[in-house]
């Protein structure tokens, strides 16, 4: 599955974070944005990964997003299959 | 042509839904308070028929870990165009056709929705625009004209 980062959706930002004490502070991130071109009508996912990153971080923060977007994909066909057996997808009420 | 604020806007346990097309950034409209780990009702805010490129948004959240679902609505469906981490207090920008910058479509609606972990918070939309876009046969005829 081909991941593309959108060039226009890298951003070096701090954001408040807060600990499990509650406590905030600041931490610099890398915030991408990921589409996947085989699978137009999936939407863009953001993705945060610590900076400084590494190449190997991008990768595995990307895999992650992958794999939720292929569970996702997997659902939607399984929920489309059950209702075409049972329904139209045009279905008068 | 540019960015254009909602004219209207509805939402399940929101307040104040008008501050988020007040085109003022010291109001927002209230998200409902939660701290389920799943995305809560969202803010529906629309706008008259436009071709339309790109959304810009400007939102908060406290700092755990915010997470924003953004759908946009043209031909008779809404389309999710954006999930993922965001960064509060700044404008975002997404495009409405994932990973096509410059494609547009005739919106009339988004839709925000959120989720957050650990506390219970509520989301903050302080302005949302749509980014309507000249349709291409009307660009090439001001260009002729303009000579």
């Amino acid at each position: 599955m081909l991941a593309k980062i959108q060039y226009n959706q890298i951003h070096h930002y701090v954001r408040q974070v807060m600990d499990a004490e509650g406590d905030v502070s600041n931490k610099d991130i890398l915030q991408i944005d990921v589409t996947f071109p085989e699978f137009p009508h999936l939407p863009t996912y953001g993705v945060v990964v610590d900076y400084p990153f590494t190449v190997e971080s991008v990768k595995a923060a990307v895999g992650i997003v992958a794999v939720q977007a292929k569970e996702q994909m997997t659902k939607d066909v399984i929920v489309k299959e059950q209702l075409k057996d049972s329904l139209e997808f045009d279905v008068e009420v | 042509m540019g960015w254009k604020s909602p004219t209207g806007g509805s939402g399940t346990g929101w307040s104040n839904i008008p501050n988020a097309y007040d085109e003022e950034l010291s109001t927002y409209a209230l998200g409902p308070a939660t701290s389920e780990p799943v995305y809560d009702s969202p803010v529906e805010l629309t706008v008259s028929p436009l071709l339309c490129d790109r959304v810009r948004f400007y939102v908060y959240w406290f700092p755990t870990l915010p997470f924003i679902k953004v759908e946009v609505y043209y031909e008779g469906g809404y389309h999710e165009i954006y999930i993922g981490t965001y960064i509060d207090k700044t404008w975002i920008e997404k495009d409405v056709i994932p990973g096509s910058s410059g494609q547009a479509k005739v919106i009339s609606k988004m839709r925000l929705s959120f989720m957050h972990y650990m506390i219970v918070d509520s989301a903050k939309v302080y302005e949302a625009y749509f980014n309507a876009v000249m349709p291409r046969l009307m660009k090439y005829y001001k260009s002729r004209r303009a000579g």
